[in-house]
């Protein structure tokens, strides 16, 4: 949050006029809206302590499929676009049941995944290809506003409530259980598998409907445009706060961390840093974040030789991150 | 425990068990034995439906393509043996053909110096991988994927977007037949193969390697220098995917951005079909040569049905899968 409001102190002073609503709009929400979705998807696969790499290829898949299939009347285009949701469940769904009934590595499977569903979008779509206007009417509502609130607020707000809600089912604490301890958790009588495919088909979830929040505010389709969010993603969860290796962690710090790098990169931008430094400063920035919440790891264990509580170390590594 | 038995008995020089030379494949003899299985199956089916495809020209070529997987496959082989992933190969690959190609300036007299230099930049690269994950504890897929993005922007940022020089014609002569009708590669990556085999199967560090790709924490406890072994590994990646990335160059007869980007997904795909446990401890160069043979036949096949790139991509994927599938329900089988 400290990193949240330098980022923004920052943009202020290079950019005054950034920070009137309608440039914070755009800036803000719009722009992290894609991110912070396929953030929040990770970030349910990182809890129970996989790693997931096929949120590139799911992107690129559902936004090849809009900006093929979407058409049609309203009721048309709304199918269109609950199907292509549910495509990623699918995806995410196959995921999980790959990597718990073989008990595999999360990283290979769904890198090979990642692939595949990489390759499906570019057969759909070999090159870019934009949207047209009337095919675009349902899925524009994403970056418009009802009564003045911006869509992409409602949708934040719905991942942070539905995180909160989860979080007091018998399913929240058994994500983070299994992340803790998967051997411990299956002793308590958590069904880990189960849990674990619920969690790879909710991230196939939300990549979907990232790549439909990307689809409407770019209104085209790029088969190249998963990409940057692989590792994007990745660094948002780092910053987020959520350990890599399970356990601990929220859908809102991710959420925030979204938010966070996309006004870094902007800071970056309106600096006058060249576009392709942007690769060299989201890398940089992936590891300063992880080799800080490493650091406050280590300093949490130098200080206390008892192993320190858990609230110690979280509150530590979400100031300094 | 096993392992750590066998590995005393070689650093006293008290070997008891009889050794097996470089065809010692230890747990891997299944799956390596049935990738090679596999490739000359695969190889009766194309004589079958696409004869043409296996004349000694072509033959030469779908070899030559194959060094270069090998190549990149051995460093990321060693990375996942200590239990390990390179998600960094593809722009550390590229980078060094770049820099190899701007060095040389397509003059034979400045091979020495740019391939020097391409070789010490992939190994600058593995060694910082290395800090990160052995020395800071960060998780391999963040520091090599991080290393892979900051790479490419500072290549792209380097260059300009434009590659200048190219590859002296030395290279490129490595890479076509001239010895005994093979090219020069080949002999290499024979001999290479001889070498690899030999040091992970018969000297101490390979048996220190395979400890701490079993469990690192028993590794260390046991007085394996667990750390060291695990910083060669990302070491040895480096300086393979940075000869790679040289010799691609040879085949290409230049150096171009985004020319290393295939080879993330091959060099996982050969260490997957070699049979190669992704947790570590278990896996054979001998596997990965033969699924690196068995890709790039495959990949010649695609070519001549004029199937889209994608699909190769969705191929690729799908091979991985199947291995990795394969693999684990052959371990569940026969335990």
């Amino acid at each position: 949050v400290l990193f949240l409001v330098i980022l923004l102190s920052i943009l202020a002073w290079y950019e005054p006029t950034a920070l009137t609503t309608n440039q914070f709009r755009y800036v803000v929400i719009n722009a992290s809206l894609a991110l912070a979705l396929a953030s929040a998807g990770l970030t349910l696969v990182v809890i129970v302590g996989g790693l997931d790499l096929s949120s590139a290829g799911v992107i690129a898949l559902s936004n090849a499929l809009l900006a093929t299939q979407l058409g049609g009347g309203t009721a048309q285009q709304i199918v269109t676009i609950l199907a292509v949701i549910l495509i990623g469940g699918l995806a995410g769904f196959l995921n999980g049941i790959v990597v718990t009934r073989f008990d595999l590595e999360s990283v290979v499977v769904t890198l090979a995944t990642g692939f595949i569903l990489g390759g499906l979008a570019r057969l759909l779509l070999p090159v870019p290809l934009g949207l047209e206007r009337d095919a675009t009417s349902v899925i524009s509502w994403f970056t418009a506003s009802i009564m003045g609130i911006p869509v992409g607020v409602i949708v934040f707000l719905a991942v942070a409530m539905l995180w909160v809600g989860i979080r007091r089912l018998h399913f929240g604490t058994s994500l983070l259980a299994i992340g803790s301890d998967a051997e411990a958790a299956a002793d308590a009588g958590i069904n880990v598998s189960r849990t674990k495919v619920m969690a790879f088909t909710g991230a196939g979830l939300l990549y979907a409907l990232a790549g439909v929040a990307l689809t409407s505010q770019t209104s085209g389709g790029d088969p190249s445009v998963g990409a940057s969010y692989l590792l994007g993603a990745f660094a948002v969860v780092v910053i987020g706060g959520i350990r890599l290796g399970g356990g601990r962690g929220s859908l809102i710090g991710a959420l925030l961390g979204a938010i966070s790098l996309t006004i870094a990169i902007d800071v970056l931008f309106v600096i006058g840093v060249a576009s392709y430094w942007n690769f060299v400063a989201r890398g940089a920035l992936l590891l300063i974040a992880v080799g800080m919440q490493a650091i406050a790891v280590i300093a949490a264990r130098w200080w206390s030789s008892a192993p320190p509580p858990i609230e110690t170390i979280s509150a530590d590594a979400g100031s300094r991150a | 425990v096993r392992v750590f038995n066998r590995r005393n008995d070689t650093a006293t020089g008290a070997t008891r068990q009889p050794s097996r030379g470089i065809l010692d494949l230890g747990e891997s003899k299944r799956a390596v034995m049935a990738i090679w299985f596999v490739l000359g199956f695969t190889t009766l089916i194309v004589l079958a439906i696409r004869p043409a495809l296996l004349g000694a020209r072509s033959i030469e070529i779908i070899l030559t393509l194959s060094t270069v997987t090998a190549v990149v496959g051995l460093g990321q082989g060693t990375v996942i043996f200590v239990g390990g992933i390179d998600l960094s190969i593809p722009w550390t690959m590229t980078s060094a053909a770049v820099m190899f190609a701007g060095i040389a300036r397509g003059s034979d007299s400045r091979v020495v110096p740019a391939l020097s230099i391409a070789v010490i930049a992939g190994l600058a690269v593995g060694v910082i991988n290395g800090i990160g994950i052995v020395r800071l504890g960060l998780h391999p897929v963040v520091m090599t994927l991080a290393m892979n993005v900051i790479l490419q922007g500072a290549i792209i940022g380097y260059t300009g977007g434009y590659v200048t020089g190219s590859p002296p014609p030395a290279v490129a002569a490595f890479m076509t037949p001239r010895m005994l009708g093979v090219s020069p590669a080949i002999w290499a990556l024979l001999l290479l193969a001889i070498a690899v085999s030999f040091v992970f199967r018969q000297t101490v560090y390979g048996r220190y390697m395979q400890a701490v790709g079993l469990n690192a924490t028993a590794a260390r406890l046991a007085g394996t220098p667990s750390g060291a072994i695990a910083m060669s590994a990302y070491v040895i990646s480096g300086a393979a995917a940075a000869l790679a990335g040289v010799m691609l160059s040879g085949i290409a007869g230049q150096s171009y951005l985004g020319m290393g980007d295939p080879y993330l997904l091959t060099s996982i795909a050969v260490v997957a079909l070699g049979g190669a446990a992704f947790s570590g401890g278990r896996g054979h160069f001998l596997g990965t040569l033969a699924a690196a043979i068995l890709l790039s036949l495959l990949l010649t096949v695609l070519v001549t049905f004029h199937l889209p790139e994608a699909l190769k991509q969705v191929v690729l994927g799908g091979a991985i899968l199947g291995a990795v599938i394969a693999g684990r329900l052959q371990r569940v089988k026969a335990p």
